[in-house]
């Protein structure tokens, strides 16, 4: 046979093979094609819309946070897609955009990756879509530097507490007033402490002084009073009656005393001289007390004496109104010390804020640069966003009809040679052959 | 069918007795016999052996058409026709018991020799091999046999056993002729030999084996079926 002939000859069984089948064939298409028409009227239409976004990797051997592969996992995660529901405010599971999400990692050579989206609204897919790139390229941010993101929070954080620190005390240094800020000259001395210094030896020795002028006039204290001895000589020695009785009693006291040298007690003039110097000593006291009461008794040098210590404690008096001005001076000069010393403690607190402030600055820019490396090194853009379309996803339906038609005819025609496949009966030429072994030497019949 | 398609059937047919013919001619000389036997009943033996003779007949040989089949008396096989064109139209009687292996065998042998001797070729229509001896015992003694398979039908054991006993008993295989139902169908309808007709009861159980789908084709529908259901409902 020539290959014409076989070609006819396989034609010609396949007809024959389909023809006795033709019930399966029929029956087999009217069931597929019922099928096909009910997939054509109740599948619902879908709608597709894209975004293409820029995937710019750095050098990943310093940084292989991310690789391009890794973006469509990235960009089908359920982190990614839970933000783009609440960002979106969709009433959709995750697990269903998941479904309907579509990401093309960026082809060889190329750097654009295709986000897609299907849904049965035109409007919905481009939003979510969009919605997909947007949160892709913030998250990809987010992790790329996120290392450095948490430094930087910190960072900000005690920069923050420093500058309210700085502030509060410059507050507190304004209320306790500018000038103050200068108490210290350009050669580091400090006027009020060189001043309260000055007072306090001032006031030490007004002390001294005052000290030594109430010794000098308590020392001239005891004869100056009325009841002195010198004060009862000088009147006594004044009084011409006392002096005179005072020499009676004396010459009297000479005679007794001669008396008792000369006599014994037995002597009868004794008593009468006793009795005269007693009446003496008597007048004696008594005037005595006459002339120190008198008013005008007068002792010249209690007199003066008494004027020394009027003078006394008039210095006494002028030093103790000295050391109560020093002591007043020295007060006013502690309390300013005291008012200057704590402005002086914010200044260095402020100083050490300030300082503190600088330092956490400079790991900040630090952290800033170490950071805006690492974004430098691989990045996400959106570059097309997607609009929403009316082009339907595959075959619209009039096409679907037809290839379904084509699709259910050649399985209907397959059904056939199935059939023929698995039915023993024998048919074919061959299979007569094989069963028993002779060649068929004719064939009687249509075949 | 139209008468057209009818004669195109028969042409068609008539061509492909001639090659049988040609063929049956230049495997077997002439003054022989040739037994036309299946494995399994309606094959068309009878359709191949009458038509045969035909062809054999019409080309001016010697031909005798020899019915072994259950059709006659009991013990009694006969040759009902001679359609030679020599004149000599004298039925050939074939006598053979029911039973006795040794007087079949030998009634066979005789009449093989017989026919040899008083035509160029004698085309015996028998039973399927396996279930009649007097088919047994002519597979021994003729000169040629033909096998009719019927296309279509389910092999069997018998396809095997068949084949198994003529080359036993020493019988010598022409080749298989394979028939088609509706030749088959046409022949029992149109039967111009003057031989008896098939029995009806066989008529109609093999056009009921043809109506009937097989279990297969039944089963792969349904799969097909209810694939196509689940297919629609996964789709929607």
């Amino acid at each position: 046979m020539t290959n014409a002939q076989n070609l006819t000859t396989s034609m010609k069984d396949a007809t024959e093979t389909v023809w006795r089948h033709r019930l399966l064939v029929v029956v087999v298409f009217a069931a597929l094609l019922a099928v096909a028409a009910f997939i054509v009227f109740k599948l619902e239409r879908q709608y597709v819309a894209g975004a293409n976004v820029l995937v710019v990797n750095g050098n990943t051997r310093q940084d292989p946070t991310l690789s391009s592969p890794d973006l469509p996992s990235i960009a089908t995660s359920t982190v990614v897609l839970d933000r783009v529901v609440k960002d979106l405010q969709l009433d959709i599971p995750v697990l269903i955009i998941k479904k309907g999400l579509t990401v093309k990692p960026p082809a060889y050579k190329s750097s654009i990756m295709r986000i897609e989206y299907t849904d049965e609204y035109p409007e919905r897919a481009a939003q979510i879509a969009n919605g997909v790139a947007d949160e892709l390229t913030r998250y990809y941010g987010e992790i790329s530097t996120a290392r450095y993101d948490a430094d930087l929070n910190a960072l900000n954080r005690e920069l923050s507490k420093e500058s309210d620190r700085i502030k509060s005390i410059s507050q507190q240094m304004e209320a306790r007033g500018g000038s103050a800020v200068t108490a210290i000259d350009d050669k580091g001395n400090d006027p009020v402490a060189g001043r309260l210094s000055a007072l306090e030896t001032d006031r030490a020795l007004s002390g001294a002084t005052l000290q030594g002028d109430i010794a000098g006039a308590a020392a001239l204290a005891p004869g100056s009073s009325t009841d002195s001895k010198q004060y009862r000589r000088d009147v006594l020695q004044s009084d011409p009656t006392y002096m005179s009785l005072q020499t009676a009693v004396a010459a009297s006291q000479v005679a007794l005393d001669t008396d008792h040298a000369l006599y014994t007690d037995q002597y009868p003039g004794l008593p009468a001289i006793e009795h005269k110097v007693q009446s003496l000593r008597s007048s004696l006291n008594h005037e005595a007390s006459l002339a120190i009461s008198a008013p005008d008794a007068y002792s010249p040098a209690i007199a003066a004496n008494e004027a020394a210590k009027r003078k006394a404690d008039a210095v006494v008096v002028a030093d103790q109104a000295r050391v109560a001005a020093l002591d007043g001076l020295v007060a006013s000069e502690e309390a300013r010390q005291a008012a200057q010393t704590p402005l002086e403690t914010l200044r260095l607190q402020r100083d050490a804020a300030q300082s503190e402030y600088l330092a956490i600055s400079t790991r900040r820019a630090t952290a800033l640069a170490d950071r805006a490396d690492a974004l430098s090194l691989g990045s996400v853009v959106v570059v097309d966003r997607a609009i929403a379309s009316e082009v339907q996803v595959g075959l619209g339906r009039t096409s679907l009809a037809a290839v379904l038609t084509l699709l259910v005819l050649t399985l209907s025609i397959c059904s056939a040679f199935l059939a023929d496949l698995f039915d023993p009966r024998m048919r074919r030429i061959a299979q007569i052959e094989s069963l028993y072994g002779r060649p068929v030497i004719a064939t009687i019949g249509k075949m | 069918m139209n008468k057209a398609s009818d004669e195109g059937g028969t042409n068609s047919q008539a061509a492909q007795f001639q090659l049988l013919r040609a063929h049956v001619e230049r495997e077997v000389r002439r003054s022989s016999v040739i037994m036309v036997t299946s494995a399994e009943a309606g094959d068309g033996k009878s359709l191949t052996a009458h038509r045969l003779a035909q062809c054999l007949a019409e080309s001016g040989l010697r031909t005798a058409l020899v019915d072994a089949t259950h059709g006659g008396q009991a013990g009694i096989r006969r040759a009902s026709v001679s359609l030679s064109g020599d004149g000599s139209d004298e039925p050939i009687m074939l006598s053979m018991p029911r039973t006795g292996g040794g007087q079949v065998r030998e009634a066979a042998a005789r009449f093989v020799e017989s026919s040899r001797a008083a035509y160029d070729y004698t085309i015996v229509d028998t039973e399927p091999l396996l279930t009649d001896n007097v088919a047994l015992a002519l597979a021994a003694h003729v000169d040629g046999v033909l096998v009719s398979v019927r296309v279509g039908r389910a092999p069997t054991k018998s396809d095997d056993s068949t084949m198994q006993v003529i080359e036993h008993t020493g019988g010598r295989i022409i080749g298989i002729v394979a028939t088609e139902p509706s030749a088959i169908g046409d022949f029992e309808e149109h039967n111009t030999t003057g031989l008896a007709p098939l029995r009806s009861d066989r008529r109609e159980e093999r056009t009921s084996v043809m109506a009937m789908q097989s279990p297969a084709t039944m089963v792969i529908a349904l799969v097909i079926f209810l694939g196509s259901m689940f297919l629609s409902k996964w789709l929607a």
